[in-house]
């Protein structure tokens, strides 16, 4: 068996339920959030020459998770297109509406995608601006004012939920700073 | 406000992760093998050079109907025009010819030359690559792009006479069906005979399929119009009636 054998039945084992959860948090649903994860495992897979660790295969999937987040267009065509993946599951279809009870993720859902995919980076892989504007191809001032937007609307929807008024992120206060200065 | 949201996107990732564990107790690593296995053998084949680019596009348009071969009339010759294939003025559908479009970008089922020579050939034969015998060479028009991120492969050859175009049509026809009998299944290789019910002419289009499960297909598609040839290779997902587009605005450009 080589090596890249190994790597993929750890992930799929071990790695590929947070992965899930990860997409979901950008996709928003759980039938798209699966699609997106199924395709970037076989995607790393396919391409990559070599993969001897779990962390390294995660990490390209993960890439691949948000590229393909910010580059689909058809969630619905995808989908179909990985049936048969999907047909041979034994549990039953994805609910995509039984994570509606949490509010953060409703609040994300309501966000453009690229905005939603900053807030992900940032607050969920903890990446700083520079690292989220490279990784999503966009400059840092970019990824400020992504931030910023999104945010504020997140304050707003969540705002029953524990948020306080006053917002202390730096980008933000950078983002704000620079508009009262025009 | 930060320290709030990373803890609370962080519980909605882990519950969403255990109801997925709860979903999916067992393994599911022999799925993703299916899928990935094929496409690895793919990709290293192309890099090492053997790539078996081929196919064939079922363009069924609005005013492209696909015929049996033999029902659709020859036509003059386009290279009656004396124009260097290369030079032709014509108007590609989509968003027009792009540079530096190679194989490697329309997608290619891949075998070794030592298991599938005829696959090989099948390759070449896509590209109007071979039987130096019949006459002219293949000059490679660009990619046409189309459709969200699509290119496909432009390749036309002047034969000697319009008897060698048909000729060469018969070879790829023989190539295919010598490369359905190597891959021993693990592609599927389709050649079948077609016309364009709005264009003069002949031509076989030769569907190779991945076999991973996913319905990925590769297709050129070769028509001649009296000794002149135009080959199309399609990547998986290109619209089916482009490939026909692309022909028609190639001979449509020739016959002045």
């Amino acid at each position: 068996m080589r090596a890249w054998h190994g790597v993929l039945d750890t992930l799929v084992r071990e790695r590929r339920s947070r992965l899930v959860g990860y997409a979901y948090l950008l996709a928003g649903d759980r039938p798209t959030a699966e699609d997106l994860v199924h395709d970037a495992i076989i995607r790393t897979f396919s391409r990559a020459r070599r993969l001897d660790h779990v962390n390294e295969a995660e990490a390209y999937v993960r890439r691949t998770i948000l590229t393909q987040f910010l580059n689909r267009r058809d969630h619905a065509a995808m989908a179909r297109s990985k049936l048969p993946l999907l047909v041979e599951r034994d549990a039953p279809p994805a609910d995509e509406h039984a994570g509606e009870h949490d509010a953060v993720v409703v609040a994300l859902r309501r966000l453009p995608p690229r905005q939603r995919a900053c807030v992900v980076l940032r607050h969920v892989e903890g990446l700083t601006t520079a690292e989220t504007a490279d990784r999503m191809g966009v400059s840092e001032g970019a990824v400020k004012r992504y931030l910023h937007d999104a945010l504020a609307a997140m304050r707003e929807t969540l705002g029953g939920f524990g948020f306080g008024d006053r917002d202390d992120d730096e980008d933000l206060t950078a983002v704000e700073t620079r508009r009262r200065a025009r | 406000m930060t320290d709030d949201l990373t803890t609370m996107m962080l519980d909605s990732l882990d519950k969403e992760a255990r109801r997925f564990d709860r979903a999916h107790p067992g393994s599911e690593t022999t799925l993703y093998e299916k899928a990935i296995v094929p496409r690895r053998r793919i990709r290293r084949a192309a890099e090492a050079g053997v790539a078996l680019a081929v196919a064939a596009a079922v363009a069924v348009g609005a005013h492209a109907l696909v015929q049996p071969r033999s029902t659709v009339e020859p036509a003059e010759s386009a290279s009656a025009t004396a124009v260097p294939l290369d030079e032709r003025e014509w108007d590609p559908p989509g968003r027009g010819l792009v540079g530096g479009a190679g194989a490697d970008l329309f997608g290619s089922v891949a075998v070794t030359r030592e298991e599938a020579s005829g696959c090989v050939a099948l390759d070449s034969s896509s590209r109007l690559d071979g039987r130096p015998d019949l006459g002219g060479v293949p000059v490679a028009l660009g990619g046409v792009a189309h459709g969200e991120g699509n290119v496909s492969a432009v390749v036309a050859r002047d034969f000697d006479s319009a008897d060698a175009a048909r000729e060469y049509l018969d070879a790829l026809t023989r190539a295919a069906s010598a490369c359905d009998g190597e891959a021993d299944g693990e592609i599927g290789v389709d050649a079948a005979e077609v016309g364009i019910q709005s264009l003069a002419g002949e031509g076989v289009r030769v569907l190779v399929s991945a076999g991973d499960g996913f319905g990925t297909s590769w297709r050129t598609w070769v028509h001649v119009q009296g000794s002149e040839a135009l080959a199309v290779t399609a990547q998986p997902g290109a619209g089916e009636a482009t490939t026909a587009d692309i022909i028609i605005a190639w001979f449509t450009a020739a016959s002045g």
